[in-house]
């Protein structure tokens, strides 16, 4: 252990750990600029000086790139110290008078007022855009070139870059936004769209998919982690203080034999681009109702703050279209999609809330509000006027000076209207998650042409499906919202908890049974037996001696489904409730 | 030619030696022609040349002539030293020889026009250390320079070359060398002044088997040039001396940085090495010790930064050469991560001499803090210029003034700048300042690498600040803000002051920068970059005032603030300005009074300092 | 029992005797939402409940026709989504093959048919029973079906 003191207070420090960290276990401020904790550290930018007055040449050190050594006395505040970080933040701002960074150190040390020499830069050159390429992601791409004054952050010979990955490392920890890699890099950047807010925002390989995830751990995106593309990196594993990450591991098959199964697979919006008389993918300001969820979320990309994506300015006319893919005939999806009456009346809600000026229009065919005070709602909206509802169809949006146009049906008030919208929300049906049918497949369920999974019985068996043990819940069942699908999911839950929590099985009695005096044990039921019910019995004799080995039917695996009835070839096996006999007694009732 | 076997033992190098001198003939003449670039530059090798063609034509082809290193009076060049009387002729030409040849040579009587004449007592010197220049100087460093020929390693075996390096290897152990350098008082003579012994104590200690000891030839400072004659005319000194270092260390590699300016250097290091190598002086198990030691050669890339301990080392790996944060020092972890100890040519060259007279004999020179001598550039505004090297405590007059000749042209002394771009102005009041690590340190200067620019009276301090810290912003490797910006900004402030656009202020703010860079930058660049600007400040303030408050030069030098013109009365005519003036602007008759066209007048100042009538006014 | 069968519905015009095995996850619980859904198909489909088409054995189409069926039909849930995992592919492997034979023993074959129909599919269902009642219909009564086969066989038998 090593001690030191640091403002007149002792302190313990490891081997190998700087002044910095020590002052930052003691929460003690130090400004930094050049100092990143994923990359080795190179004293550059001086904000970081402390002073030694004891136990080593007394001055000035940069606190991130001296070793904590024993007997060392430091004063990370005195007068001197604070002279020299003024003095450093006046030559930063004379040379890049923009940086925002530089502008709120200095809040902290005085006014910059010596009479400098002004210049015009963003790079304050604490040269992290090169230690993070070379020291941490690896290929070296940016570099320093020049001496002095003159030097500035470049590619070797100033050429496009060759090595550049286009990770955007560089970009992320430049304190003053002062490199653009795409100014040099020769492949096409793209920034990882955040699946959560639609890739309205990107977000790093390393992330948490969404604040309220659970668990709230982040997980690697192997596809576009540095460190799984190209070896180096590691920045997360180097910065994580409970040693968390282990780049080593690997999707594990967990294999449960469990009583039960609710099928929770939700839904997702279909893709309203089909639809192109709309501009939906064509027009930056065409969005879906779950992009807007997400823009006018505080959590959402843009911190709950609403901009047309095309210029950023806040929309002052906003128009909302209903039923994009729903309740269509043909080319869409003929069922009501349910949620998305209500929850446009919401978004009109939040509009004005923004934007107490705006005004929100509604292409509707018919307002759905039927559960527990929808009504209301919907006519509230309406009574105060949050938004002007108009029944009918919109047939194209187009632009036109800047904005939207959207030309649709007033069929109530008769004619056309052509409105000019600043943003349009359009409300895409409401489809099953994708994958569903391989998963029912799997489970031995059914599911309908649009993929809604079939329950049991449309009227009073609601949350099970015909396949023993496998319940329902939510919208893979059909469109549903929030109450409904809680509803559903605490009567799957009652459901599977019946199945679990009996001592005895109870089971249907339609199951086979094996004639033994006529079975020769050939055992081709047990080829055909799909729950591998058939096992094989060993008759004894009197003195027990083998005699013969039978097929025998495991009362708990068969599900009477009877094709091994059907081979058999000795007629030894019979359904209960379903024997050939019994058959054959309908085939003549019914045919005479 | 003859072959060069490979000396196992001790024994060899002495049978070798009495084999070598046996076959010279110590009382026939010989030739030295000093062969330094200075001289080269004037036409030396043509000499050269010209010697051994009359030479052999006379049939005189026992007559050895000897292209050496420098002989340090660099004024007076092309010198020539005619040996074994060492009588010294200097500003020779190829027309010379011929008398050079038949008088001295031949009939051994002197050639008088070649003798050396002192300015002032007009008495001619005949011998070298009769030269006022030389009579002063105690040529330790220097021990070889002029009397070896650096590509023949067998003119420094003959004069007791490796004879140290053979008693430190088979005759001491390790610490006995390091403790004989730490009597000795060896102190760093790139400019730190950090006790060599110890240095090399504090690497040894370092755990580990593998270290390297590297050789700091990049010579950054203007002006300078006593490594790049040392590495030049005696490269063998040098590796000798890193060879006993390395053995002291226990580094079994060792590395020569040498400035890629310094092709001569460069050129007679390459052949030095390959013939140590030849005669097993760099390889394995030299002289049978066990010991192994080679040497890389490493060109420079034109930055002086690399100079510094850790730009250097990074230079030598082939990165970017920008200094990094310390601790670890380099003796801790440096080349590689591994113990690196580094030290200069000079201080090296000082080595073999130490261990082969002793330390005690090299601690009876110099001062108590200072030992030995210390080799300076004399450059500037005095008569003798060229490389001086006197025992420390030698005073600053005595080597302007004694060694020096004084300032030409009957002008007035002003002040010496020592230590290059990093070292600070001595004023004239301070000039009986020995010459001394701490005492230097102490007036504001520093030792530095030695190099001395005399200034006179015609000197401006503002524009000599200027031009250092031009230098500095230039040579500045860019990573640190105090020396990048604030470097930029002090420039930009003395900018103004020489173009007369001072303002209140800006010597506050000159100080207040200057002493940010001084404490806050990352190496020793930024850390005594400052120096020129705030001992200038310290000493000459009045002139700094002067261009600010009057917007006058009063050395007449910056152009702004400087107008000349020929004053009537004292003009006689001559027609040497209009000579010399460079765009024409002077015209006059012969006797007549001259006049400067202001039109197109550049304000070079080459009227004013040529003058001989102090005539032309600057005002 | 080889008789010319009475007419059952009442009406003097001839309806086809239709005999349907459906299974019951899938098929029949079609034909379930098909009346539940109000969609209408005609009367003279007979259905049998089978837990699974693979339950259904070709002796049991043979009796149909036997007992006076002019057209049976074998409907199971879609191929990879039989309730019992593969009952649905032996029924198919088991029925086409058999459909082979039905010519080698002098069965009309287009009296026979397979589909797949699932449970949601009360549309499909209705429409396949109209579509093959039409069929029967034209077809006419099966007059030709070999009795002298079923003479003595009883329903023990």
């Amino acid at each position: 252990m090593i001690k030191l003191t640091i403002n007149g207070n002792e302190a313990e420090a490891a081997e190998g750990q700087t002044i910095l960290d020590v002052a930052r276990e003691l929460s003690i401020e130090i400004p930094t600029l050049c100092h990143h904790k994923a990359i080795p550290p190179t004293g550059a930018c001086r904000i970081c000086v402390v002073e030694i007055t004891a136990g080593a040449r007394p001055g000035l050190v940069p606190a991130c790139a001296y070793p904590a050594q024993d007997g060392l006395e430091i004063q990370t505040d005195s007068e001197r110290v604070r002279e020299s970080r003024r003095m450093t933040l006046q030559l930063l701002e004379a040379r890049c008078p923009e940086a925002k960074v530089i502008q709120e150190m200095a809040a902290e040390y005085g006014a910059l007022d010596l009479p400098l020499e002004r210049k015009d830069e963003k790079c304050i050159m604490c040269g992290l855009c090169v230690r993070v390429c070379k020291e941490i992601i690896g290929p070296a791409a940016t570099c320093f070139a020049g001496r002095g004054p003159e030097r500035e952050i470049s590619t070797p010979y100033k050429l496009l870059s060759e090595v550049c990955i286009g990770c955007g490392a560089c970009a992320f920890v430049c304190p003053t936004e002062a490199i653009d890699p795409a100014e040099f890099c020769s492949i096409a950047l793209e920034k990882i769209p955040n699946e959560f807010n639609c890739g309205l925002d990107s977000r790093t390989p390393v992330y948490i998919p969404f604040p309220q995830a659970v668990p709230n751990k982040p997980v690697i995106d192997r596809e576009n982690c540095i460190h799984f593309r190209t070896g180096g990196c590691g920045a997360c594993k180097t910065v994580c203080p409970a040693d968390a990450i282990d780049y080593d591991m690997e999707d594990k098959v967990v294999e449960e034999e469990v009583g039960a199964i609710v099928v929770a697979t939700g839904y997702q919006l279909m893709d309203p681009a089909v639809y192109e008389e709309y501009g939906y993918g064509k027009y930056p300001d065409v969005v879906t109702s779950m992009e807007f969820e997400r823009m006018v979320s505080a959590s959402g990309p843009t911190g709950g703050g609403l901009h047309r994506p095309s210029n950023g300015e806040l929309p002052k006319t906003i128009v909302f279209l209903q039923c994009i893919g729903s309740r269509q005939e043909t080319d869409g999806k003929p069922y009501c999609s349910k949620i998305c009456c209500m929850y446009t009346a919401k978004h009109t809600i939040l509009y004005k809330h923004k934007v107490h000026d705006g005004q929100a229009f509604v292409f509707y065919m018919d307002v759905r509000s039927g559960g527990k005070n929808y009504e209301d709602f919907v006519r509230r909206v309406v009574k105060e006027k949050v938004a002007t509802y108009l029944r009918g169809r919109v047939s194209k949006v187009f632009p036109r000076g800047g904005k939207l146009m959207v030309r649709g049906a007033d069929t109530l008030g008769g004619g056309q209207v052509e409105i000019a919208a600043d943003m349009v929300v359009l409300a895409p049906a409401v489809v099953p998650s994708s994958g569903v049918q391989e998963l029912a497949q799997k489970l031995r369920i059914g599911y309908d042409q649009h993929d809604f999974l079939l329950e049991a019985h449309p009227k009073l068996r609601p949350v099970e499906t015909n396949t023993a043990g496998v319940f329902l819940a939510g919208a893979c069942h059909s469109p549903m919202d929030i109450p409904e699908s809680v509803a559903q999911a605490s009567a799957a839950a009652s459901k599977a908890l019946g199945l679990v929590t009996h001592e005895r099985l109870t089971r249907e009695p339609t199951i086979a049974v094996v004639d033994e005096l006529t079975c020769n044990g050939c055992f081709e039921c047990e080829n055909v037996c799909a729950y591998k019910a058939i096992e094989r019995k060993e008759i004894l004799d009197k003195d027990g001696v083998v005699t013969a080995v039978l097929a025998h039917v495991n009362e708990g695996l068969c599900q009477g489904c009877g094709a091994c009835g059907v081979t058999c070839r000795s007629k030894s096996l019979e359904v209960e409730g379903f024997r050939d006999l019994q058959l054959f007694s309908a085939i003549s009732a019914i045919s005479r | 030619m003859r072959e060069r076997m490979r000396l196992a033992a001790t024994r060899d190098l002495e049978l070798l030696r009495s084999t070598l001198v046996a076959g010279r003939e110590p009382t026939r003449p010989s030739i030295s022609i000093c062969a330094g670039t200075g001289c080269r530059a004037h036409g030396a090798m043509d000499l050269f040349d010209e010697f051994r063609r009359q030479l052999d034509a006379g049939g005189l082809d026992d007559v050895e002539v000897r292209a050496t290193g420098c002989h340090g009076f660099c004024e007076r060049g092309p010198l020539v030293v005619i040996f074994p009387k060492k009588i010294f002729y200097h500003g020779v030409k190829p027309k010379d020889v011929e008398s050079v040849i038949e008088k001295t040579i031949r009939n051994g009587e002197i050639v008088e026009s070649l003798l050396y004449k002192d300015p002032v007592t007009k008495e001619k010197s005949l011998l070298e250390h009769e030269v006022p220049f030389y009579a002063k100087q105690q040529r330790i460093v220097f021990r070889n320079n002029g009397k070896i020929d650096p590509t023949c390693i067998e003119d420094y075996i003959v004069a007791d070359g490796y004879v140290a390096l053979a008693r430190a290897l088979t005759g001491m152990n390790p610490e006995e060398v390091i403790d004989a350098v730490k009597q000795a008082g060896l102190r760093g003579r790139g400019g730190g002044g950090f006790p060599t012994g110890r240095k090399w104590e504090i690497c040894r200690a370092q755990p580990g088997d593998e270290k390297y000891i590297i050789c700091n030839g990049d010579e950054g400072d203007p002006g300078a040039f006593m490594d790049r004659s040392i590495m030049e005319g005696d490269p063998h000194s040098v590796l000798e001396g890193m060879t006993i270092g390395a053995f002291a260390i226990g580094a079994h590699k060792g590395y020569v940085y040498v400035r890629s300016e310094y092709p001569l250097a460069l050129a007679n290091l390459t052949e030095a090495l390959e013939q140590s190598r030849s005669y097993g002086l760099l390889g394995r198990d030299i002289f049978g010790s066990g010991f192994a030691f080679d040497v890389e050669l490493i060109r420079g890339a034109g930055a002086f930064v690399c100079g510094e301990e850790t730009g250097m080392i990074a230079s030598i790996l082939g990165d970017i050469g920008s200094p990094r944060q310390r601790p670890p020092y380099p003796a801790e972890s440096g080349l590689r991560g591994k113990p690196t100890n580094i030290n200069n040519v000079e201080t090296w060259a000082n080595v073999p001499v130490i261990i082969e007279r002793g330390p005690d004999w090299f601690a009876g020179i110099g001062t108590e803090k200072s030992k030995g001598t210390k080799v300076f550039s004399l450059v500037g505004k005095v008569k003798n210029t060229g490389l001086v090297e006197v025992p420390m405590g030698t005073t600053l007059r005595e080597i302007v003034y004694d060694i020096g000749g004084g300032i030409p042209k009957e002008r007035e002394f002003k002040a010496v700048q020592t230590g290059g771009p990093s070292g600070g102005c001595i004023p004239e009041s301070l000039v009986d300042l020995p010459v001394d690590f701490e005492k230097l340190t102490e007036a504001g200067g520093m030792m530095g690498s030695g190099g001395l620019i005399v200034m006179d009276e015609r000197t401006c301090m503002v524009d000599v600040a200027k031009y250092f810290l031009n230098f500095l912003v230039d040579e500045s490797c860019g990573k640190c803000t105090p020396c990048r910006e604030g470097l930029f900004q002090m420039y930009s402030i003395l900018s103004r002051i020489s173009q007369g656009r001072g303002q209140a202020g800006d010597i506050e703010l000159l100080e207040q920068l200057g002493t940010y860079v001084r404490d806050t930058s990352l190496c020793q660049l930024g850390g005594t970059a400052a120096n020129p600007v705030l001992s200038t400040l310290r000493y000459f303030r009045d002139e700094y005032l002067a261009h600010i408050e009057k917007k006058e030069c009063p050395a007449g030098v910056c152009k702004e603030l400087v107008t000349f013109r020929v004053e009537a009365d004292a003009c006689t005519g001559c027609g040497l300005c209009k000579r010399v003036c460079p765009s024409e602007s002077i015209a006059g008759e012969k006797k007549e009074p001259h006049t400067i066209d202001m039109a197109t007048c550049v304000k070079c100042g080459v009227c004013y300092e040529e003058c001989r009538f102090n005539a032309v006014i600057a005002e | 029992m080889s008789e010319e069968k009475p007419k059952k519905d009442g009406q003097d015009k001839w309806e086809p005797r239709i005999i349907a095995f459906l299974c019951n996850w899938c098929s029949y619980a079609g034909a379930d939402l098909a009346g539940m859904s109000r969609f209408g198909y005609p009367a003279p489909i007979r259905v049998i409940k089978v837990p699974c088409s693979g339950r259904v054995d070709p002796l049991f189409v043979l009796r149909s026709f036997e007992q006076g069926a002019d057209m049976v039909l074998v409907s199971g849930c879609h191929p990879g989504d039989c309730h019992y995992t593969s009952g649905n592919y032996h029924a198919r492997r088991k029925l086409l093959a058999f459909r082979e034979l039905l010519t080698f023993l002098g069965i009309d074959p287009r009296r026979f048919k397979i589909s797949w129909v699932s449970a949601a599919e009360g549309g499909k269902w209705s429409s396949l029973v109209a579509e093959v009642t039409e069929e029967a219909r034209a077809l006419g009564p099966y007059k030709e079906f070999p009795r002298s086969v079923s003479e003595g066989v009883s329903d023990e038998g």
